[in-house]
């Protein structure tokens, strides 16, 4: 039974960690064990404030270091994010002002694009991958997923399994694009998360909203079935969590819902229609190009 | 033939080199760009003669006209010596970091005779130019209050594709006028509409994002008798180049105007100037390029504008004087009323 936990927030600090500490002690039967380290994965994908839905909230970062150490002490504790395509962690950490929570909670900040880097191969469907990832993560005995509650025009949607994609080192992901289902789905095989806090507090759907939730799991794919739900998604009409189902990632057919119902957070949840933003985004961008060939005019770089 | 060699080919190098091939009787023959794959770019673009060092291309080609697009810090050093390397120059905005800086380059300019344009883009939106012309008629009366706005992505690009940030924007001395870098098109705007020296009376400054500068301003200033309320940051997701968070509003004794009212709905515009183009194309006329991007379509028109003076030796629009005023007034911005919004 994977058993995955709501709460509702408020919007203060205090609140936040309220409903961190709630989502949590309500699954702390599925997490509690000895641990002397833990690495916090955020979602830092860009220089984007998390009020826009798009990145970790410090806050939730916050609560949870706080509940760590409530209940595990002194541990060492790091926040981890690697370079992606067109973003450097060096310099996200600083503009998203974690560089101040770490002096001020006395946390790690890693890139997980630096350092050692094992190369890991793993077989998808019927493709065998490779994928480079940080030896910190292998090494910590914690690893906790912290992804944004968002869509996503790709995947759909971005949550547990797609925060777990960030994490590869390779900064240059673009080149996975073309096979991406699959790729999340090898990166989540290799890299087994022991607990996932989800930050819905402020989400993304068709425009930011504040939806005020915090989920908390240990199966990383049962989460994505209920957050995806929540968006007003099948789970399993959505490429990579439907693969994820048929490569064992985690348990979909027996998951447990406990705190607040799904319905509170999916009556407010702006839904936004990913496939036929694709279809129009894709077919703007044909006829922008075919018109560029006929008339001979220009394409600003900014679009093309 | 105007033989142009243009030196930077980051995103605004890469497009006014595609408005220098639509524009009659240009050539870009020549190419500068350190990075390994802006080089390959240009071989992409035909552009065989390519360097990495602007000063081996100022040296060895004989092209008459320089299009600067390299980051702000080098644009002194770049300008200065594009000028005595005797061609004329279309530097894109700011003309430079400091008075100083754009001091020496007008000094670079005169003594060689060269003609140096700044790409000052904002004059040449519909909206901008429709709001000029009212003022000059007098049909607003005399202006009183103006608010220009300007709350952008700005180097953070929009929220539906994120693009490479140039390391140069996340260091405040090479970047130089922090967020003013982007409130540079308002201040300039305010000086060529309303003719008048800002007075500065009050300018506070915001941190949204921890940069190493203020990412967001509000200036109160005089302009002669108008009273001028100036917003600029750099925080707000805007779908480029759809959706331009931009506008001015002007409240004169005998009528009031805001360039909303003046914007078209970008779609709209997008498919009726595209299908005029087509047509055109069709019946063996010239096309009018980039006119279906509303926003974007400035860049050709200023780079159109530079060539034609040039052409018909005509004064140029945008001159030396223009970016070493704005300049100073950032500099009056940050050094007199520096103050923090928190």
């Amino acid at each position: 039974m994977s058993r995955v936990s709501l709460a509702k927030s408020g919007f203060t600090s205090r609140q936040i960690t309220n409903a961190v500490y709630e989502a949590l002690e309500r699954i702390e039967s599925q997490i509690s064990q000895r641990i002397r380290s833990a690495l916090i994965k955020v979602n830092a994908c860009f220089y984007w404030d998390h009020s826009t839905g798009q990145t970790t909230d410090l806050r939730v970062v916050s609560a949870i270091i706080d509940y760590l150490r409530d209940h595990y002490g002194e541990i060492d504790i790091k926040i981890g994010e690697a370079d992606a395509s067109v973003m450097k962690t060096r310099h996200v950490f600083r503009v998203l002002n974690y560089v101040s929570l770490a002096r001020e909670k006395s946390v790690e900040l890693v890139n997980l694009s630096s350092g050692k880097v094992l190369e890991k191969e793993v077989e998808v469907g019927k493709q065998i991958l490779s994928l480079p990832f940080s030896k910190e993560i292998f090494e910590t005995d914690f690893l906790i997923n912290v992804p944004k509650m968002k869509t996503h025009i790709l995947p759909t949607i971005s949550c547990s399994l797609k925060n777990i994609f960030g994490i590869i080192a390779e900064p240059y992901k673009y080149q996975y694009h073309s096979h991406l289902e699959e790729t999340i789905v090898a990166a989540n095989r290799i890299v087994r998360t022991d607990l996932t806090v989800v930050d819905g507090i402020i989400a993304l759907g068709k425009h930011p909203i504040k939806l005020g939730l915090v989920a908390a799991g240990s199966d990383p794919l049962a989460v994505d079935f209920v957050i995806a739900r929540i968006m007003g998604y099948d789970p399993l009409r959505i490429g990579h969590l439907s693969l994820a189902t048929r490569e064992k990632v985690g348990d979909f057919k027996n998951i447990e819902v406990v705190g607040e119902r799904m319905e509170v957070f999916r009556s407010i949840f702006p839904k936004r229609n990913v496939a036929f933003e694709r279809f129009s985004f894709d077919a703007l961008l044909r006829l922008l190009r075919l018109y560029a060939r006929i008339t001979g005019d220009v394409i600003p770089p900014a679009i093309d | 033939m105007f033989k142009v060699a243009l030196i930077g080919l980051g995103n605004m190098g890469e497009l006014h080199l595609r408005n220098c091939r639509v524009i009659d009787g240009t050539r870009v023959n020549a190419i500068a760009d350190k990075s390994k794959s802006s080089q390959r770019k240009a071989r992409s673009y035909g552009v065989h003669r390519v360097y990495s060092d602007y000063r081996e291309l100022l040296t060895k080609e004989e092209a008459d006209v320089v299009v600067v697009t390299v980051p702000n810090f080098l644009h002194k050093d770049c300008v200065t010596l594009a000028a005595e390397s005797g061609k004329d120059i279309f530097v894109e905005k700011p003309l430079a970091n400091t008075v100083r800086e754009c001091e020496e380059i007008k000094r670079a300019v005169q003594k060689n005779g060269v003609r140096l344009m700044i790409g000052h883009n904002f004059r040449f939106f519909d909206c901008v130019t429709e709001v000029k012309k009212l003022i000059d008629e007098g049909v607003l009366g005399d202006i009183k209050i103006v608010t220009f706005e300007y709350v952008c992505n700005g180097p953070f690009t929009s929220s539906s594709e994120p693009r490479r940030i140039p390391e140069w924007y996340f260091e405040k001395e090479k970047l130089g006028l922090g967020i003013m870098d982007t409130g540079y098109h308002l201040i300039d705007l305010q000086h060529w509409l309303l003719r008048e020296e800002p007075r500065i009376l009050f300018a506070g400054f915001d941190h949204v994002y921890q940069l190493p500068y203020e990412d967001s301003a509000t200036i109160t200033s005089m302009s002669g008798k108008t009273r001028c309320v100036t917003n600029v940051g750099w925080f707000c997701h805007s779908k480029l180049p759809v959706d331009e968070n931009f506008r001015m509003v002007l409240h004169g004794t005998a009528g009031f105007i805001s360039t909303d009212k003046l914007t078209p709905n970008p779609y709209f515009h997008a498919i009726k100037e595209g299908a005029k183009n087509i047509l055109r194309r069709m019946i063996g006329k010239k096309i009018h390029p980039l006119s279906y991007a509303y926003w974007s379509s400035s860049y050709y028109r200023e780079l159109r504008c530079f060539f034609d003076c040039l052409k018909e030796d005509k004064p140029l629009p945008i001159t030396v004087e223009d970016g070493l005023k704005t300049v100073k007034t950032i500099e009056d911005i940050y050094a007199k009323n520096l103050k923090s919004l928190r």
